[in-house]
Formats: C-alpha cells, sequence, structure tokens
C-alpha cells in the first residue's frame, strides 16, 4: 500500500519537533551564559581600570612632578593602591594580579573566575578564568601663564 | 499527537525561563554602567561638594544612565561611606540598585517578588584636582 506523501511523513516531523525545541533552547542557554561571562569580564575590566586610575593619580612621587614635572611612580604606593581599589570593588573571585609601572603608564592585571549558570546545572562545574589589564598614563599639566 | 501540548509546554517554559535570567543579566549590565557613571560624577563634581547635592546629582546621572538601557523604573543611589567627605584622596563608593520583577511576561509585565539587583563602584578622589578641600595625604 502506497501513502500519499505528506501523511507519510507526519510521524517523523512530530518526532521532530521536540529535539527542535530543545536545540533553541539550549541555543538561547548558550548566549545567556555567554553574556555572563562577557558581564564578568567588563566588570573586571572596569575594576582594573579603575584600580590603575587610582594608582596612576595618587601613586606617584609629587616632588619629582612638582621640579622637573616627570611623573615617577612609587612601586608600593601603586600596588597598594590598586590593591585597596580592587578590594573595594567587592567581586566575588577577582584578584588583583599585578600592579606595574611602565614608564609613565600604571598597568593593573587582575583574575576573576566566572562560572557559567546554565551549563553548571547540566552537571558540569564549567568556569572561565579572565585575565584583564588595563593601562592609564599619568601626566603633569601646568596651569599656563597669565598673557 | 500529545507530543505538540508537551513540546510547546517545555519551549514556553524555558523560553521563559531563559527570558527571565536575561532579564537578571541585563538589570546587572545597566546598574554597574549607572554606578560606575554615577561615581565618575562624584569624583569629578565640580563646585557641588555637600552631601545633599552630591545625593541628588549622583541620582539623576544613574537615572540618565538606567534610562539608556531602557530602564525607567524607580533606582536606589547610595553613596558611601555614610560620613564621607568630599575632600582629597576620600574613597566615595556609589551603589545602584534596581527591583527586577520575579517573572516578566512580554507585552504584560511583570509578576511576583521583585528582588533587587544592585552594583558598586568605588574611586578616590584625585588628590591634585582643583577646587576640593582636604589635604592630599595619600601621595605625601
Amino acid at each position: 500500500m502506497i501513502l500519499p506523501a505528506r501523511r507519510a511523513e507526519r510521524g517523523s516531523v512530530l518526532m521532530l519537533m521536540p529535539v527542535a525545541v530543545l536545540i533553541v533552547l539550549l541555543l538561547g542557554a548558550i548566549a545567556v551564559d555567554s553574556a555572563i561571562v562577557y558581564l564578568g569580564q567588563r566588570q573586571a575590566y572596569n575594576v582594573a581600570f579603575d584600580a590603575a586610575n587610582d594608582a596612576a593619580g595618587a601613586g606617584f612621587d609629587p616632588d619629582a612632578a612638582r621640579t622637573s614635572g616627570e611623573i615617577v611612580y612609587d612601586r608600593d604606593r601603586v600596588e597598594a593602591l590598586a590593591a585597596q581599589a580592587v578590594a573595594a570593588a567587592r567581586l566575588d573571585d577577582l584578584e588583583l594580579v599585578s600592579a606595574e609601572i611602565d614608564g609613565t603608564e600604571v598597568v593593573v592585571t587582575v583574575r576573576r573566575t566566572v562560572e557559567h549558570l546554565f551549563v553548571q546545572v547540566l552537571g558540569d562545574p564549567a568556569r572561565d578564568e579572565v585575565v584583564v589589564s588595563a593601562r592609564v598614563a599619568g601626566e603633569v599639566h601646568r596651569p599656563s601663564a597669565e598673557p | 499527537m500529545e507530543v505538540l501540548p508537551f513540546g510547546l509546554l517545555v519551549f514556553v517554559g524555558g523560553a521563559l525561563l531563559i527570558i527571565n535570567i536575561w532579564g537578571v543579566v541585563d538589570a546587572k549590565f545597566a546598574t554597574d554602567a549607572a554606578a560606575r557613571e554615577s561615581a565618575r560624577w562624584v569624583v569629578e563634581a565640580a563646585g557641588q561638594t555637600t552631601p545633599e547635592a552630591l545625593r541628588a546629582g549622583a541620582t539623576a546621572v544613574a537615572t540618565d544612565t538606567l534610562a539608556g538601557h531602557g530602564r525607567t523604573g524607580p533606582a536606589t543611589v547610595r553613596i558611601g561611606p555614610r560620613d564621607a567627605a568630599f575632600v582629597r584622596c576620600e574613597r566615595i563608593e556609589v551603589t545602584v540598585a534596581i527591583r527586577v520583577p520575579a517573572v516578566r511576561l512580554p507585552f504584560l509585565g511583570g509578576f511576583g517578588d521583585a528582588f533587587d539587583v544592585q552594583a558598586t563602584r568605588s574611586e578616590l578622589i584625585d588628590p591634585t584636582r582643583s577646587g576640593v578641600d582636604g589635604l592630599a595625604w595619600c601621595v605625601q
């Protein structure tokens, strides 16, 4: 007996429906997980930038800046200010990797572990380690002389 | 045929779950940006050094930033520490919090007990900037 083509494929299409739905939901879950990782990365960068900004703004030697107009950083103070800024951020699993001086710039590197949401539900303790650096340059601005 | 209602149920339930979790992630993005903009405004504020003026200005900046992210609901803005003075080397913390409904349906709005999504940013008031009182003790 030969069935019409549409009627013969009816059962297999019904079986494909739940699979298609699950694939769509899985893709959505992957998108949300990626957004969570991106959020963690962005938060880590913002903290690194704030720490570098604080260290560049308050970690220099004021006497050298006044006398020679040059930016000379105090390594201990730069590290302390960066650590203070990272601690003040109160973000989970965020740690200061380094606060380095590169000429007139301060480079702060932080590390953060970001946990996935949906993948963890499936039993995989997936987590991404995010390492980001931010660089801030210090400058001496002297008020221009009155004409 | 019973697979159709089951598939529909899974699809609607799963889509709602993803939409609501995305709502929380999006709220976190928005509060993070608002706290950052607000903290920048506070440490760079010129001539607005009373606590009331700072709080009002920070709230306005946070509200504008949240509106830019499409969130026009009420927001809570806290400036800390409580006894913070607008002086050089003071570390200012700005916390922005918004309420996110437990369940949010497209076109129908939010339902259920809302919970807070908040973000905190902290910045140092520049020790060498002009127009601010206090000693630059952190660069000594």
